[in-house]
């Protein structure tokens, strides 16, 4: 099957564009949203701690092998149509039977996301530094 | 199981060698920004550089060249006891590399705070 890394990945990439979204209209959002205005009040820096949603969204492909995993399920029902909702999982996993070739590949593109996802949340840090500096420095010089 | 590291595997060793890497970077060079913002891409870069021969190594063999050495310690630990028996199981690496990278958040999230509050170069006591 397209290992659990895959599921994950394609998690973290809607995570990740829920993240973009979010980002860019939440400022907008904070006007008529109560639930943004009562984070906003709690957590002024909120926004730095979307990597939650990103592992949150992340774990929802993995639901169907967790409830395997605990016994709650057998494999062959954990592949009922019905997980579909689980990102495409039992369409993945009927892939796997029938094209060995196509899982080699989507297990490739997994760990790409991963490993892209992860290096563009720390330049998101990065930015988020510099441009802290910047101001800093900014308002020191204006004070002076 | 395989009784040799897989490309997960050998980035699971380059990372962990990193993470030791990016650990002593960033505090030997406490007041550097640049070493506190780019340190964190190293346990990458080791990984990326461990798992590199990989792609261009025939795998099943022990006997790999020694000239992959280079690539973080290739040759070495491609069939090393220990690190087989712990790193050839994908979901114990990719659980020692989150945690580090849950690590590498939390400390970014610490810095974007910490220099919001009061810049990163701070005043000189008179």
């Amino acid at each position: 099957m397209p290992e659990k890394h895959f599921y994950f990945s394609i998690g973290a990439t809607v995570g990740s564009a829920v993240c973009v979204a979010l980002a860019k209209k939440r400022h907008e959002w904070r006007k008529t949203s109560r639930f943004l205005q009562w984070l906003y009040r709690k957590e002024p820096q909120w926004f730095l701690y979307f990597p939650l949603i990103i592992l949150a969204i992340g774990i929802w492909g993995l639901i169907p092998d967790i409830i395997h995993l605990m016994g709650w399920l057998p494999k062959e029902q954990t592949r009922g149509a019905l997980f579909d909702v689980f990102f495409f999982h039992s369409t993945l996993e009927h892939i796997e039977n029938t094209m060995p070739v196509l899982d080699y590949y989507l297990n490739i593109i997994g760990e790409f996301l991963l490993l892209a996802i992860a290096l563009a949340v720390m330049f998101y840090y990065v930015i988020q530094i510099k441009k802290a500096v910047a101001n800093h420095q900014q308002s020191r010089r204006a004070s002076k | 199981m395989n009784d040799f590291l897989t490309g997960a595997g050998h980035f699971g060793f380059g990372f962990i060698g990193g993470t030791i890497a990016f650990l002593l970077l960033i505090m030997s060079f406490r007041k550097n920004l640049f070493v506190q913002l780019y340190a964190p891409f190293v346990p990458f870069l080791c990984g990326l550089l461990a798992a590199l021969p990989y792609v261009f190594v025939y795998q099943k063999t022990c006997e790999q060249p020694l000239w992959t050495n280079i690539f973080f310690f290739y040759s070495f630990a491609h069939c090393h006891d220990f690190l087989v028996s712990w790193l050839a199981n994908l979901h114990f690496v990719g659980l020692v590399c989150g945690v580090i990278y849950g690590f590498i958040i939390i400390r970014y999230i610490w810095l974007v705070r910490r220099v919001r509050r009061g810049g990163w170069y701070r005043k000189r006591r008179q």
